[in-house]
């Protein structure tokens, strides 16, 4: 318990400026000399000349030097103080040189912003879950080659046969996406266009539990070959499409699974 | 050569407080030629390492400390013992009569066996 109220009177003196200090030390060298003087005034009552008494004084007395090192020592924490020192050295020499600190602290916000960057992708592609309801319960499905050991792509009757017989997942859904020719614009005056389609089917909104952005969602009629009813959201539109999309072309049902558990 | 100044601050510190007690507020000085006198010779230390021990001390809140004016009006800083520093005076004090027991039964076999 002391030693620790002594070395809260340490840290104190760490924070004491150099005007502290030096008060320190001029009342450390006060001190010294009420000494030697108390000492060279017993000494001349005991009968010693002047001069014998003060060299007996300082003799007694010892290494004063010595003695205000081990007094300074004691009055702050000395490696802390170093520390700081060193720390204001630092930011002198810094302020004196600003060539070398823009360089030093754009390599520094270099690093950081590339790390961030980094994390950032990171955790935006991996760490962070999917914005969707229940995002733990959608998982991807994908066919096992024995043969290669590789994970591919589902074949459509094996879609259709896990879809069906399946009762492991609450619903799911295939989609493939790819470039292809769609045809916006109005009937009359058709125009042909490149873009990244999506196909899905029916179920593939009950896996996400979301609506389309435009037009209307599925039923259950619309899996009939003769169905097909566009989507769009609004990074997926063809630049020139309007608010109403066009009919497109459409491939047909790609393997992939992607469902959700219940 | 540093375990040896700690020991030694440390009986150091169980003799100012003990002067402090006897004498009352004294200063430096004071306290440096009382502890010899006590000691007689044995003690030949520069008074010098008494004023390290005399601010750690005073940094533990076992002593006090205030400028004034001595007998022969010599200005001085004066030190005066605190509650604790009382305390811990009667503390050390007790385990050094401990320590010197002991060590008296071990160097003193003679009577021990009789």
């Amino acid at each position: 318990m002391r030693k620790l109220r002594a070395w809260f009177v340490r840290l104190g003196g760490l924070l004491n400026g150099r005007l502290d200090r030096r008060r320190s030390d001029r009342e450390f060298a006060q001190e010294m000399e009420s000494h030697l003087q108390m000492h060279m005034d017993d000494n001349l009552r005991s009968g010693m000349t002047p001069e014998e008494a003060r060299r007996n004084a300082l003799i007694k007395l010892g290494g004063v030097t010595q003695t205000r090192e081990i007094y300074r020592e004691r009055r702050s924490i000395p490696a802390v103080e170093t520390l700081l020192q060193d720390l204001r050295f630092a930011i002198r020499m810094l302020v004196k040189n600003p060539g070398f600190t823009v360089i030093a602290v754009l390599i520094l916000a270099l690093g950081i912003g590339a790390n961030t960057a980094m994390f950032s992708v990171v955790h935006a592609v991996l760490l962070k879950p999917l914005a969707y309801p229940e995002p733990d319960g959608i998982v991807t499905l994908a066919t096992f080659w024995k043969v290669s050991a590789h994970q591919g792509q589902v074949s459509g009757p094996d879609y259709h046969d896990w879809h069906d017989q399946s009762d492991a997942f609450e619903s799911m859904a295939a989609y493939n996406h790819g470039d292809t020719s769609v045809i916006p614009g109005t009937s009359s005056s058709p125009t042909a266009e490149y873009a990244h389609l999506a196909t899905v089917s029916t179920e593939f909104f009950n896996v996400f539990r979301m609506s389309p952005a435009m037009g209307r969602e599925f039923s259950a009629n619309d899996s009939s070959r003769a169905a097909r009813v566009p989507q769009s959201s609004a990074s997926i539109s063809p630049p020139s499409t309007s608010a109403n999309p066009a009919t497109r072309s459409a491939k047909p049902c790609g393997p992939p699974g992607r469902v959700s558990r219940s | 050569m540093i375990e040896k100044t700690d020991v030694w601050q440390g009986t150091l510190a169980l003799m100012v407080l003990k002067t402090l007690e006897m004498l009352g507020p004294l200063h430096g000085y004071g306290i440096a030629r009382r502890i010899e006198q006590t000691s007689g010779d044995l003690l030949a230390v520069n008074y010098g390492t008494l004023y390290p021990a005399l601010l750690k001390l005073e940094q533990e809140g076992y002593i006090d400390s205030e400028w004034g004016q001595s007998d022969n009006n010599r200005k001085a800083k004066y030190y005066r013992l605190t509650r604790a520093g009382r305390k811990q005076l009667a503390k050390e004090a007790r385990q050094w009569g401990q320590a010197t027991a002991i060590l008296a039964r071990f160097l003193a076999p003679g009577e021990e066996q009789s």
